[in-house]
């Protein structure tokens, strides 16, 4: 289908023509689309993307194909992305003829019997692994949109909405499910730049990266920049741990963010641009250069747009494994093949960007809303969010909870009613903290969540911020200076080395966790870890500015577990390896020599029948009470509390 | 301009400089220890807070990153500026040696003294080879780190909990001691930003972030051409010069020259117990300003303390023996000379200067030459060179006095560098080229034998076989006077796109289009002259009228034109260098006074040389060191080395640099005027100076151009040797004498050069280690031609010489691609001038081959 297009488009600034040229790619993907939608016999799907490849994706994959071979049924495979509920991965979609589609999970290679057999007509077979129906009727299934885990969700998914119901790596599907009908209008219309960034101005579409700095405004500025020579740049370095929002984006729908750029691209008047992509992310990285590909081929990328006057060429850069890169000016630093070190500000990208022209940088999700705003309209955009947060928005929710995945949420949803929908706290134990934001953001007390909602102003109150798409629940089984300690172990080795401040007051940071950890807090710590904060706030760029935070909320909501811990050298939680030491109770239990054989450092002593655990060896790991649970305990070590205020300088 | 208010004194600034810069202009002292002046800030140690007042987010600021605004007032000495100021600095020397830095008593502190804070000798500052001249000391100083708590230490990561990395003391010049390390990257700016290397690197991330060089090995295996520019900006004692390292504490400081080249490099020399003990760029000197190269900084180390000449040598049958004392020896030499002007008369007698020598002492030389022994034979050995380059200057553009400044070059948008590898030869003018096209995206058109550091700079690399210098050069000129761009079969590659990119600078109306001329030595002065007049033809070609304001000449060394304005020119080319050797040879002269000059490393043709020194009656040589030429003396008058003399020296574009002495005479060495003057008065004829600068008052009386020491001590660096003449001709010369390209049969035709590493002084005494890093101890051959002759890389192989026969050179072969096929180059010094022992002492046209043979199996 593109290569004929190509042959067949003629350059023009006839608006009819761009129409025409745009219709006819419409009609052919159309009709491949509904020919999937409405496939001529059963088709399985299963959900191939980074969180279920993790999860078994491809072994559920090659058993549901080597029974279908092996029964000749008459059965097509296919695959699709992952619907939100990642803890019931593997998912499998099973389409019939109808245009039902039914989401299974999780599907394990053994169930993949069951799924060929519910999907060649023995209906209920795999009714125990039913989770809901995607689209279509079902008698006995109910709706996924009716399941707890979206309840929060709007009615129809928006930025997601073809989630599930494409495969990603099929341009058609995107475009015959509406795609690229967003930039064609801008094109056919003669819509002009300026007519575009006021439209998401209108609609108050703030970017998706954490700042929330409204899109249009900054588009604005590389309109107006001087010179010809523009940078379109999509920040897809998304190295938040407990964030995977605009992953689910690339892999899900990889052409929402390439026609989002190429109309931001429109907007600002420029020839080329970047998607910068962490190396981690090698399946995003695959698709979206394949999507780059096909929107080439069909004329929608590359020289003369759809025949247009408009040129845009977008190209997908890999980071290579340093998370500062994810700051827009390190980012930029990293696509010139220079070191990712955060540049110096001013001059901003808008003025001195990549390859030190004018460049913008957006966050995936900031463009791929783009789109949908043009096509529907800001007032339709702004039926969700708040007041200051407008839209919907993309959150990956992890941490402490059975139901882990992705949801899309209205500004404002309250996370108590989210809490719910992932299941409450697991194993019944106590919310703690609430971690948005990654490793620069912040530990919300959990005696907020009554008032807690998803949006910036309700973290402000606790000295805290939303971030950019992962929420984590920590229970109380979790000590939080562990966790700080994880947070400060990266920022750490994350700092681009530039600053003293940020290479040292991390580091710093993280010697003052561990010792505290290891059941040596001084009185002096609370002081310095001030001073850390402090000095932090001297560094350059937000890395080191927002790299104090989780920490600076430790001491502000959770001073009693802290000193607790630093003063008393108490640790509630039993998990501190050096705080934290383990006896067996039961000499005789069943599982106990697994336990002696998984020791990595040997410390079990005595005979058969007569172990015990020998304290001086035993390096905490924790491993034994994971395989022997009835055998053995964990016991708090006898340490004494800090008593002496330790003064500095002596 | 904006009025700023700064510490409650308002100053009026230029708008929108560094405020960092404007602070310490002000003379109040801030720490800054990552600001570089004149670059671009880092904001890497945040050290240099202010205060200014409604700044945004917060009224602490850096001032390096903040710009000079009207109204802004700002205060660098408030409590909050102090505390934060302390702040950072305890994240900094959390990863530093500290307990010297933060201690009260450190001022009381003696090395043998018991530290009372337990800290050990190798962690104290005063056994550090930084003491006291160290920015990290002095700016804990200015935040009084001594009254702010200690907050990190024993931290399991600080520095005292950590073992030290391993520091790297493997080259002779430059060590490194990463545990010294505050990650400021100056170092690392200075190799890129000021150097255009790019040695250095910051690599790893997080805690693991470390300077290094190259690839993360040792230094000599990086890029590194041991400048020292990361040595003059590094804060603490990490990049240290390896010579006097524990010694470098200057008492004084003397600005002076520098004799490594012709670009006439202003050094400041450190002094300690009336002894060089360092070297630093020294800002008064527009074209070197804060860069000097290799030579500069170490070149006072090159000869080392035994091998200098501290007491005068009288021959003694085989042997040269110390005199009883000077007079002892003085009166021999004169005796002598006028035993043989007597027999033989004046004409009898030879003198020869040098380049390395100053300026007054060639004006000295010469009137003993001229009155006190009545010869006209007065050369150098690179005289002929010399006068080849300067008779095409005065035939085409009517003067040898080339006004072209070298200041300009770094402005330029387009530069043609003809000749030698200027990288190795002239580092700093290289540098200023490099500036250019680093800056200003200037393209670069280079003509020249072999791969240098600057072909990946350039624009053009036209590589003529050897020989074939000069006719590429006049296909520029050439094409560039033609309507039609007719280029000739026998141009050489890029030949069509050099002219094409000078036509475009000329449609462009660059009026700033250097023609960089730097002949080699070793070349011999017929090539020299036709490279001479193929650069004066295309500096025509291209500048007309103004071509003499555009056209540069490097000399390979230091003086040629002072020595060559204060009179060492011989009466005729009777009396020139070559003839001296030939009738040295057949005994018409018999005795040779030679000045500082060494004509067997110099210049090609040694076995004539050899044999003309051995038959002379009388040789009275006058030097610093024992040179090899010294062997076949009669008396040997020990003589101050350079960096002790008192004088002046003339650049490449004829700049008059004031050499001030640094360091005192040791055992009986004396200056060289009063060594001359002696000896004059010896001979009877009354020259009389007290002092360099009673010299330069005569020459300045009678050489145009020339100003007395109070004048140039007024502008420093600025005086230039050069009457303007109101109208310069251009005259386009007939093309130079085209050399024919030898059939490969014929041999490899040589390439020389001056190498970077390699030490004029220690290579005249032929010293082992006249290339300390060894890295020039062998030959290049393009590996088509070592594999027709058997040859791996890394091989000893025989050259054996076609002009001189029965010399040959057993050498190592590095296989390199970076010469023609048919071609061998081979380092002018290497093994203190062997190869000068197969090239002829006449020069020609044609390069120089020799056969490479495999040398048997062992």
């Amino acid at each position: 289908m593109v290569n004929r297009l190509m042959g067949g488009m003629k350059l023009s600034s006839d608006t009819a023509q761009i129409q025409g040229n745009f219709s006819q790619i419409r009609e052919d993907a159309t009709t491949v689309y509904e020919r999937w939608r409405k496939p001529q016999r059963p088709r399985i799907d299963v959900a191939i993307d980074t969180s279920s490849l993790a999860n078994g994706a491809l072994a559920t994959s090659n058993a549901i194909e080597q029974i279908a071979n092996d029964r000749n049924a008459a059965i097509d495979l296919g695959q699709n992305h992952g619907y939100g509920m990642q803890w019931l991965q593997p998912l499998v979609t099973v389409t019939w003829p109808n245009g039902t589609s039914v989401i299974y999970g999780p599907v394990n290679p053994d169930d993949a019997a069951l799924i060929v057999d519910e999907a060649t007509g023995r209906s209920g077979a795999a009714s125990a692994l039913a989770i809901g129906v995607l689209s279509g009727e079902h008698t006995e299934i109910p709706s996924i949109r009716e399941h707890p885990f979206f309840a929060q969700e709007p009615e129809q998914r928006r930025l997601i909405a073809r989630i599930g119901l494409t495969d990603p790596e099929v341009m058609e599907h995107y475009i015959g499910s509406g795609g690229w009908a967003a930039f064609a209008r801008v094109l056919y219309r003669g819509m002009q730049p300026d007519g575009v960034r006021q439209e998401l101005i209108d609609g108050a579409h703030g970017g998706r990266g954490g700042g929330g700095f409204p899109a249009g405004v900054k588009w604005n500025f590389l309109a107006g920049a001087p010179g010809d020579e523009h940078y379109m740049v999509c920040n897809a370095d998304e190295g938040d741990p407990g964030a995977w929002v605009n992953r689910v984006v690339m892999e899900g729908d990889p052409h929402l963010l390439i026609e989002g750029m190429a109309i931001a691209a429109f907007a600002t008047s420029s020839k080329r641009g970047f998607i910068y992509i962490r190396e981690e992310y090698p399946l995003a990285v695959e698709r979206m250069e394949q999507a780059i590909r096909h929107a080439e081929a069909a004329g929608l990328l590359g020289d003369n747009i759809l025949g247009s006057e408009f040129s845009f060429q977008l190209e997908v850069v890999k980071g290579a494994g340093s998370y500062v890169c994810g700051e827009e000016t390190g980012l930029l630093s990293s696509i010139q093949g220079q070191r990712g070190q955060p540049r110096i500000r001013p001059p901003f990208p808008a003025a001195v960007g990549v390859f030190m022209k004018p460049s913008n940088v957006n966050n995936v999700e900031t463009f791929s809303h783009v789109p949908l705003i043009l096509q529907n309209g800001h007032e339709w955009y702004r039926e969700y969010g708040t007041e200051a947060m407008v839209g919907t928005r993309l959150f990956s929710f992890s941490g402490d909870i059975p139901n882990t995945g992705f949801m899309e949420l209205p500004f404002g949803a309250p996370m108590q009613e989210i809490l719910s929908a992932c299941g409450g706290v697991s194993d019944g134990a106590e919310l703690k903290a609430i971690h948005s934001g990654g490793p620069l953001g912040s530990l919300v007390p959990a005696s907020a969540m009554p008032t807690l909602t998803l949006e910036n102003n309700s973290f402000t109150p606790y000295d805290a911020m939303m971030g950019s798409g992962g929420i984590v629940f920590v229970s109380d089984r979790t000590h939080l200076v562990i966790l700080n300690e994880f947070i400060s172990e990266f920022v750490e080795e994350e700092s681009c080395g530039r600053c003293t401040t940020c290479h040292g007051g991390n580091q710093r940071m993280t010697e003052i966790f561990r010792r505290i950890m290891n059941g040596d807090g001084r009185r002096a710590d609370a002081a310095n870890l001030k001073l850390i904060d402090d000095m932090l706030q001297q560094s350059n760029c937000v890395h080191g500015q927002f790299s104090p935070k989780p920490m600076r909320n430790l001491l502000q909501h959770f001073r009693e577990d802290y000193e607790e811990l630093a003063l008393q050298r108490r640790d509630p939680t039993l998990t501190l390896p050096g705080m934290t030491k383990f006896r067996v109770a039961n000499p005789r239990d069943s599982k106990i020599e697994d336990a002696v054989a998984i020791c990595p450092v040997n410390a079990f002593q005595g005979s058969v029948g007569a172990r015990s655990i020998n304290d001086d060896a035993c390096i905490g790991c924790g491993a034994c009470t994971e395989v022997a649970p009835g055998a053995i305990v964990r016991e708090p070590k006898q340490l004494e509390a800090a008593s002496m205020p330790v003064s500095a300088g002596s | 301009m904006a009025m700023i208010t700064l510490n409650g004194k308002s100053i009026e600034v230029d708008e929108g400089l560094p405020l960092v810069e404007v602070i310490k202009d002000q003379g109040i002292t801030i720490t800054n220890l990552c600001y570089i002046d004149g670059l671009e800030p880092y904001a890497g140690c945040r050290t240099c807070i202010v205060e200014i007042e409604e700044a945004r987010p917060t009224e602490i600021q850096l001032a390096c990153t903040s710009k000079t605004a009207d109204g802004m007032v700002i205060r660098t000495e408030t409590e909050a500026v102090k505390h934060t100021r302390q702040g950072v600095m305890s994240m900094i020397l959390a990863n530093h040696p500290d307990r010297c830095l933060t201690c009260h008593r450190r001022v009381h502190c003696m090395p043998g003294d018991i530290c009372l804070r337990d800290d050990v000798v190798t962690h104290r500052c005063l056994t550090c080879s930084k003491n006291y001249r160290c920015e990290l000391q002095t700016s804990c100083e200015i935040v009084d780190m001594g009254e702010f708590s200690e907050p990190w230490v024993g931290e399991s990561r600080s520095y005292y909990e950590t073992p030290p990395p391993e520091p790297d003391r493997g080259n002779p010049y430059l060590e490194f001691d990463p545990q010294m390390c505050i990650i400021c990257t100056r170092c690392v700016r200075a190799c890129d930003d000021l150097r255009h290397t790019g040695a250095l690197t910051l690599s790893g991330k997080g805690h693991s972030t470390m300077i290094a060089f190259g690839t993360g090995g040792q230094i000599h295996e990086s890029d590194c051409d041991f400048c020292g520019a990361c040595i003059d900006v590094c804060p603490t004692a990490t990049l240290m010069e390896k010579p006097n390292k524990w010694r470098g504490l200057a008492e004084d400081w003397t600005n002076s020259a520098c004799n490594g080249c012709s670009v006439g490099c202003t050094l400041s020399y450190g002094t300690a117990n009336d002894q060089p003990v360092i070297v630093r760029p020294d800002r008064i000197n527009p074209v070197s300003r804060d860069q000097i190269c290799v030579r500069g900084r170490f070149g006072y180390t090159d000869v080392p303390e035994r091998e200098r000449l501290i007491r005068s040598l009288i021959r003694n049958g085989d042997r040269l023996l110390p005199a009883d004392n000077f007079d002892q020896a003085l009166d021999i030499a004169a005796t002598s000379l006028a035993t043989v002007k007597e027999s033989a008369g004046a004409d009898a007698i030879a003198v020869l200067g040098s380049p390395l020598a100053t300026t007054e002492e060639a004006y000295v030389l010469g009137r003993l030459a001229r009155e006190a022994i009545g010869t006209e034979h007065i050369d150098f050995s690179h005289g002929p060179l010399h006068r080849a380059v300067t008779e095409a200057f005065v035939s085409g553009l009517g003067t040898d006095q080339l006004p072209a400044n070298l200041t300009d070059i770094e402005k330029a948008r387009t530069i043609v560098v003809i000749g030698g590898d200027i990288e190795e030869s002239h580092q700093v003018v290289s540098l200023r080229v490099k500036d250019a096209v680093k800056k200003h995206g200037a393209k670069l058109i280079l003509i020249s034998n072999r791969w240098s550091e600057l072909v990946p700079f350039s624009e053009q690399w036209l590589q003529p076989f050897p020989g074939q210098e000069a006719a590429t050069a006049q296909a520029l000129a050439d094409g560039l006077s033609s309507s039609t761009t007719h280029i000739p079969d026998t141009a050489v590659e890029n030949t069509a796109d050099a002219i094409a990119t000078l036509r475009l600078a000329i449609a462009n109306a660059e009026s700033n289009i250097p023609v960089i001329l730097a002949p080699t030595a070793g070349h011999g002065a017929v090539r020299a002259g036709g490279e001479a007049i193929a650069a004066v033809n295309l500096s025509i070609a291209i500048h007309s009228s103004e071509a003499a304001h555009n056209l540069y000449y490097l000399p390979t060394d230091a003086n040629v034109i002072g020595l060559t304005d204060a009179g060492i020119v011989p009466g005729s080319t009777e009396n020139d260098f070559p003839n001296i050797i030939e009738k040295a040879k057949n005994g018409t002269i018999k005795a040779l006074v030679l000045h500082n000059d060494n004509p067997l490393l110099n210049t090609p043709g040694t076995p004539d040389i050899e044999s003309a020194l051995a038959n002379l009656e009388v040789l009275i040589v006058i030097d610093s060191l024992k040179s090899t030429a010294t062997q076949h003396a009669t008396v040997v008058l020990a003589e101050l080395p350079f960096h002790a003399k008192d004088g002046t020296l003339t650049s490449a574009d004829r700049r008059i640099i004031r050499q001030r002495p640094a360091g005192a005479p040791q055992g009986d060495e004396r200056e060289g005027i009063a060594i001359l003057t002696a000896l004059a008065r010896a001979l009877g004829t009354p020259i009389n100076y007290n002092s360099a600068a009673d010299v330069m008052r005569d020459i300045s009386s009678s050489v145009v151009g020339y100003v007395p020491y109070d004048e140039l001590t007024r502008s420093p660096g600025k005086i230039r040797a050069l009457v303007e003449s109101e109208s310069t001709t251009a005259q386009q010369l007939p093309a130079p004498t085209v050399s024919t390209i030898p059939p490969v049969s014929d041999g490899l035709a040589i390439i020389t050069g001056r190498s970077l590493f390699t030490s004029w002084a220690a290579a005249s005494i032929h010293s082992d280690e006249a290339d300390k890093l060894h890295r020039e101890e062998s030959a290049l051959v393009h590996p088509q031609d070592a594999e027709s002759v058997g040859i791996r890389n890394g091989d000893q192989a025989i050259l054996a010489s076609m002009a001189n026969a029965g010399s040959e050179l057993r050498i190592r072969i590095r296989l390199d691609d970076g010469i023609s096929p048919g071609s061998i180059y081979i380092p002018h010094y290497y093994d203190g001038g062997a190869l000068m022992r197969l090239m002829p002492l006449t020069s020609s046209a044609e390069p120089t081959t020799l056969m490479l043979q495999a040398m048997q199996p062992a």
